[in-house]
């Protein structure tokens, strides 16, 4: 265990109660991003389009925690973010979706820095969640003419996937310095 | 910036804000993005997909396109025969065995949910959207 001085704290001998605080604050980090999300009026008048602040949290545990954890933070920040607004429509669809963005991201990462970058990957995130989020949606309503919509609910991911990817890489750099948290 | 973030630049996906495959991601999802709306102008400019379903006594006995350029029908009903005409995207009641021909003068419809009842022939001309889905959907 490589320690350095401006860590503010020692990973403890208990590494499973360790995680659960790391995986816990992450969710946290999500559901409070998603709150501040819901808060800002839609700039867009299109259902779906969103900036997608959460997933923040859910880039953070790719970088700092690995697929599998990024995979927990992102199920249980769904299902609590969910709860919180009380819509299970919404929470399938978000479910869904970001499972599915958070394992095309989990691959995407498996590919070493220099091809691909955290704004590559958030992108691909994006895109991959709206393709889905649509998908659900027109399994949910039975309406396949909500097909037309994907072409714009794309290009969209791209502007929001790439704020999201600069972002992500912004709040790494600083939750690395501030948290216990190690880049894995 | 300690070390700290030196570090993680090396063996993390923080050190530089963009990569090559980042182009790449953005360039394939733009190409899909193209292909998918000409896809969707070609698909509205061939036309509605509008269907005329033909029933009698409740049971649906045919469906016609809206596409078709002309096309006529002869369904049996209750009391003889009764002639669907399609032509231009609009559906009507040629002539039915009937005796008050209400439905020969409900005259064309051509509009989702537009129907022509022949009640004495028991026969019913109903516009559907050809997607299966419903018209509209209020949130």
């Amino acid at each position: 265990m490589s320690s350095t001085a401006n860590r503010p704290a020692r990973p403890p001998a208990d590494r499973r109660s360790y995680l659960v605080g790391q995986l816990g604050m992450l969710v946290a980090l999500g559901l409070v991003l998603q709150i501040i999300e819901g808060a800002i009026p839609p700039i867009l008048p299109l259902p779906g389009a969103k900036l997608g602040l959460a997933n923040l949290a859910t880039v953070a545990a790719l970088v700092f925690l690995g697929p599998v954890e990024a995979l927990a933070v992102n199920l249980l920040r769904c299902l609590l973010g969910g709860l919180l607004r009380g819509s299970f429509v919404g929470l399938a669809i978000s479910t869904a979706a970001g499972t599915a963005a958070t394992l095309v991201m989990a691959a995407l990462y498996r590919l070493p820095s220099r091809l691909v970058s955290l704004t590559g990957i958030s992108i691909a995130g994006a895109v991959t969640h709206n393709a889905a989020q649509l998908g659900v949606a027109i399994l949910l309503v039975g309406f396949p003419g909500l097909r037309y919509y994907l072409p714009y609910l794309l290009l969209i991911a791209l502007p929001t996937g790439f704020f999201i990817g600069v972002t992500a890489r912004r709040l790494s750099m600083a939750l690395g310095r501030t948290l216990p948290l190690e880049v894995g | 910036m300690g070390r700290e973030s030196r570090r993680a630049a090396g063996n993390a996906h923080i050190g530089r804000w963009w990569a090559p495959g980042d182009i790449v991601i953005v360039l394939a999802v733009a190409a899909l993005c193209a292909v998918l709306i000409a896809q969707g102008i070609t698909e509205a400019g061939a036309g509605s997909s509008l269907e005329a379903v033909v029933s009698v006594n409740g049971r649906a006995v045919k469906t016609l396109s809206l596409r078709s350029e002309s096309e006529e029908l002869a369904v049996e009903g209750y009391q003889g025969t009764s002639y669907v005409q399609v032509s231009d995207g609009r559906v009507r009641m040629l002539d039915s065995a009937c005796p008050d021909k209400v439905c020969v003068r409900s005259g064309w419809i051509s509009q989702p949910g537009e129907s022509i009842v022949c009640l004495p022939n028991r026969v019913v001309i109903e516009i559907r959207s050809g997607e299966g889905g419903p018209d509209v959907v209020n949130r």
